[in-house]
């Protein structure tokens, strides 16, 4: 009766919610700026009055966790329901086949045309003969510059071609000046401004068809060549000043120009003020000699087939497509509309400045379409901007990219040697191995029945045991073996491609690892930290207990818990708090220098102050731990020993020599080979701190696997990496118990 | 110079370096904490302020209002939760078989046990993310539960310990018709206590502060735990500093708390970890 009372009740409450909560939720990714900005607009809440049936939640992801974030969820098949996708990583996912083809839904569609949008928005959203996307926004960069600055030098407008580029550069940099100031800013950390030197000199990055590098052009080095020109003659700073506010050097005259996007506009009149309104202005691009070439980008909207929710995202799709809801987003986030209509909105006729973007798009590449494209562009990213500082030669530079390149753009057309069976096949014998121990062990436990008058007491441990074994097995053994067998193969992105291959290749893997440059700068940088990180951690905690150790030392236990502290703090934390310590411009560390009269660093942007300031703080956050082992180490030691010795009329440093130090070292050994193994792992500090920048100064081996995993799915590849790892820490192990052995 | 004045010096030279040590160790987790009560703009000074001028809790109220921490703290508490008490359970039953039990293979299953200790949790990363996936086990609590529910440190932890319980105790309960399992369960858990505590909290601190996996399986937002929704707010929001240590400070304060409480059993256990070996 009860029973039946509480089925009843619960029955109700089941159909009470589902008339209550029958709003459909559409999980909406949107990356940056634009996640945080369209979370919070008008435009949403309009949406959702439209269709009170439906709630949008709007996920907001940091752009460079945006690629990983995307890729796992696809592979995971718990994508949203609606994202905003780059266009340079359309073709990607397109080829994973993870977007939904919208033609269907495009067909009864009074606001989605294709005829609507500009042609080269809608060509990134066509895949083989399907639509998988609808643009959202264009996006273009042109040159901001300060009017007053440059008329004061003699040039009414701006620079048109290079060569008044050059010239107005000239013109304006100061190298005798007190003050340091520079013509422009050219960015060298990522590719992009390379890339538009290299359009508008007529170069490609590759063929027409996108099958082979085009890198080795004269056309590209002279496009490079003209770039280094403006680093190296001093009219474009070589650092990346990442902490330079980029408002305040333009009003300050810091840089007279610089090249920007659309959300510029609004940021500039916001950040500089009123008083400066008049001083700027935008242009077109300077022209090479295949004209004022500059990027289109910008990002669609994309359904994925995983998605339970279509019918809803659809509508929200079609919702963002309007023209007018795509005039107040230009307003809400400066980024320009991608159909034709809302261009002719009233709004943009009184905005000038807009309007030079408008002509801009009419000179307007865009990069490859091919799934490899973010790879390349990294990849060049890091050689480029080698060569424009000085640091590399662009002749063998050029080459290395070159080869770099044809291997990755090879990847597709490797000839099958094993398929994906041979993996499955791999893993089945793994768990038929598992199937046949366990036969073996319900047969010796019943041979062994006959033995043990108590069965029952017999069977025990072993059920007790199974648990921890089983979790042991799937999560620990399985893959330690299936992650050497994916080594051993090309697993990468292709392999989610549907009908793709794996191929077994052997070693090629590890051998690619010996030549790969970030791989061995990771590799440098984590033994780096080791090697210099480890001893000094030790001695500080050495010293520390020492102190502590004492025995007229007040409030002993107090000091230990205000040390051990920063142990229990979460790395991630630790290492937000360290990056505002770092700030150059307000951080504790340059105020700390200040009061000693010592100018500030630029800590986590500087080649060589970066891995220093990541060890600085890692000693500060271990040493704790250490100490409190070290100190019952200390304490351990007999006092007799002490006594005899200063009977014998040892002094204090001869003690501590003689007596202390010896005592110690299976101390020693300890934590020496727990804080190497701890920090051969590290990869929150490089990942919260640095991005594994400047230049690759910080990058860890567990974080440069990481992205190879995720960022770029070349899960063989990763797991190689994973290896060398582990044989590096198993050396260390090994090595350790020699010691010890050796030691007794 | 007499000996005493110079022991004075002595002292008060010990005394310095500790305080100043103190002191560095101290400054961050306060001018964390001084900063995330203050507004953004305010805390663009060159010298910095130790008491804000206008204590203001409104980074707080972001992070609770619009940003969702509420729902990060919960998903931290119930994965650590979880997985404390989980493997608490599973290890101390492995513990105790390996401890009070003699059986066929027991030798060679513990060492195989001991030898897995060596391998780095990321040489499994790429195959675990697959098998998490085929097992439909992304983006859910069990996904970094169930990985984490045997532990071969805590089972190692556990045997040590059960070993100095007298087998007098068992065996009379047999005697008496319990169960095994009941001897387990009323007899073996109550007297380990101490190790249990102290497994506990490590276990507890070190998936709180967990970082590499939650950000590998957590795909969406509404499942960070709060160091990847703390990552993530440094990727989102890098220069706003103090609602970034606003952050870090609810992420902390509880481990934080934990800590004070229990740092009898946690000083202790390290301590004695690097004597036993």
């Amino acid at each position: 009766m009860l029973l039946r009372k509480f089925l009843v009740a619960v029955l109700a409450l089941v159909a009470l919610s589902s008339t209550v909560f029958c709003q459909e939720q559409v999980i909406f990714w949107a990356m940056g700026e634009e996640g945080m900005r369209i979370g919070k607009s008008e435009i949403l809440k309009r949406f959702e009055k439209e269709n009170p049936n439906i709630k949008v939640i709007v996920q907001t992801i940091p752009w460079d966790a945006a690629r990983e974030k995307l890729l796992t969820s696809v592979i995971g098949a718990i994508p949203p329901d609606v994202c905003q996708l780059g266009t340079t990583w359309m073709s990607e996912f397109s080829a994973m086949d993870a977007l939904q083809d919208i033609s269907g839904y495009m067909k009864d569609s009074k606001v989605v045309k294709q005829d609507a949008y500009f042609q080269s928005s809608w060509t990134s959203c066509v895949y083989k003969n399907k639509v998988v996307g609808v643009p959202w926004y264009v996006d273009t960069r042109v040159l901001f510059y300060r009017k007053d600055l440059l008329r004061a030098v003699g040039f009414s407008s701006a620079p048109k071609t290079w060569d008044e580029l050059y010239k107005v550069s000239k013109a304006l940099s100061k190298p005798k000046a007190k003050i340091r100031s520079y013509a422009i800013s050219l960015p060298t950390s990522n590719f992009e401004i390379a890339a538009m030197f290299a359009w508008q000199n007529g170069a490609n990055v590759l063929n027409a068809d996108n099958t082979a590098p085009m890198v080795e052009s004269n056309e590209f080095k002279d496009a490079m060549d003209f770039y280094a020109r403006f680093i190296d003659e001093g009219l474009a700073p070589k650092e990346d000043a990442a902490d330079v506010n980029i408002f305040n050097a333009f009003k300050t005259g810091f840089y007279s120009m610089f090249i920007s996007g659309p959300w510029m506009l609004n940021l500039v009149d916001r950040y500089c003020g009123d008083e400066f309104k008049g001083k700027w202005d935008v242009s077109v691009l300077p022209a090479g000699k295949a004209g004022p070439i500059s990027f289109v980008g910008g990002a669609n909207l994309v359904m994925f087939r995983d998605s339970k929710h279509k019918a809803a995202a659809w509508k929200l799709l079609e919702f963002l497509s309007k023209p007018d809801v795509q005039v107040e987003w230009y307003k809400i986030n400066n980024n320009l509309p991608s159909l034709k209509a809302a261009w002719n909105d009233s709004y943009f006729a009184t905005k000038p400045m807009v309007q030079v973007f408008g002509e801009q798009l009419k000179y307007t590449q865009s990069p490859p379409n091919i799934p490899e494209w973010e790879q390349i562009n990294s990849r060049l990213g890091r050689h480029i901007e080698e060569i424009v500082i000085g640091m590399k030669d662009i002749d063998s530079e050029m080459a290395i990219v070159s080869s770099e390149i044809k291997k990755m753009l090879s990847t597709r057309t490797v000839s099958s040697t094993l398929g994906k069976k041979w993996l499955k096949g791999a893993l089945a014998g793994g768990f038929v191995l598992l199937f046949l121990l366990t036969l073996y062990f319900i047969h010796s436990i019943k041979k062994g029945k006959g033995k043990y008058n108590n069965f029952k007491q017999y069977i025990t441990p072993y059920i007790f045991i199974a648990p921890v074994i089983i979790v042991l097995i799937v999560f620990l053994i399985i893959p330690v073996i299936l992650s050497f067998l994916m080594s051993l193969t090309d697993w990468n992105v292709y392999t989610f491609i549907p009908g793709s291959k794996i191929n077994f290749i052997g070693l090629q893997n590890y051998i690619d690892l010996l030549s790969d440059k970030t791989f061995i700068k990771s590799l440098f940088n984590t033994i780096y930290f080791l090697v210099v990180g480890a001893p000094i951690s030790v001695l500080v905690s050495l010293f520390f207990a020492l102190l502590l150790n004492e025995g007229f030392v007040r409030m002993r236990d107090f000091f230990r818990l205000g040390y051990f502290l920063p142990v229990v703090t979460t790395i991630v934390a630790v290492a937000v708090i360290w990056r505002w310590i770092y700030n150059y411009d307000y951080g504790l560390m340059n105020y700390a220098l200040s009061l000693f009269n010592i100018p500030g660093k630029n800590w986590l942007e500087s080649m060589t102050l970066a891995m220093p300031s990541l060890i600085l703080m890692s000693v500060w956050k271990n040493f704790g731990y250490n100490m409190v082992i070290f100190l019952a180490g200390l304490q351990a030691i007999p006092v007799q020993l002490y006594e005899a010795a200063r009977i014998d009329g040892a002094g204090r440093w001869q003690i501590f020599k003689h007596i202390t130090l010896p005592s110690l070292a299976p101390t020693t050994f300890f934590i020496t080979i727990l804080t190497l193994i701890g920090y051969f792992q590290f990869f929150a500090e490089p990942y919260i701190m640095t991005k594994g920048g400047p230049r690759d100064a910080t990058i860890s081996v567990v974080q440069y696997m990481y992205s190879q995993g995720f960022k770029f799915l070349q899960m063989g590849y990763a797991s190689a990496i994973a290896y060398v790892l582990f044989g590096l820490i198993f050396a260390v192990t090994i090595f350790q118990m020699w010691m010890r052995k050796h030691s007794e | 110079m007499n000996y005493k004045f110079s022991q004075k010096i002595r002292h008060s030279l010990v005394h310095v370096f500790l305080i100043v040590g103190l002191v560095i160790t101290m400054a961050p987790f306060v001018w964390m904490i001084s900063t995330s009560f203050n507004t953004d703009q305010a805390i663009f000074t060159k010298v910095p302020q130790w008491i804000p001028k206008h204590p203001t809790i409104e980074q707080y109220t972001k992070l609770f209002s619009s940003i969702n921490f509420l729902q990060h703290f919960k998903n931290s508490v119930v994965i650590a939760v979880s997985i404390t008490f989980v493997s608490l359970f599973f290890n101390s039953l492995a513990g105790y078989a390996f401890a009070k039990y003699r059986f066929p293979g027991k030798e060679k299953l513990f060492t195989l046990l001991l030898a897995t200790m060596m391998i780095p949790g990321q040489v499994t990363m790429m195959p675990v993310f697959l098998i998490l996936k085929n097992l439909g086990l992304l983006n859910t609590y069990l996904g970094l539960i169930i990985p984490a529910a045997g532990g071969v440190f805590g089972v190692f932890l556990m045997k040590q310990f059960m070993l100095s319980i007298p087998n007098e105790l068992i065996e009379s309960a047999r005697m008496d018709g319990c169960s095994e399992f009941r001897i387990y369960w009323q007899i073996i858990l109550p007297l380990s206590k101490p190790v249990l505590a102290t497994l506990g909290i490590f276990t507890f601190m070190g998936t709180w502060n967990d970082f590499l996996w939650p950000l590998i399986v957590m795909i969406r937002e509404e499942m960070y735990t709060l160091p990847v929704a703390l990552a993530n707010l440094n990727g989102q929001h890098s220069t706003e500093y103090a609602l970034l240590m606003a952050g870090a400070v609810i992420v902390i304060a509880p481990i934080v708390l934990l800590f004070l409480l229990a740092q009898k059993y946690i000083i202790q256990g390290i301590a004695t970890s690097g004597l036993k070996e």
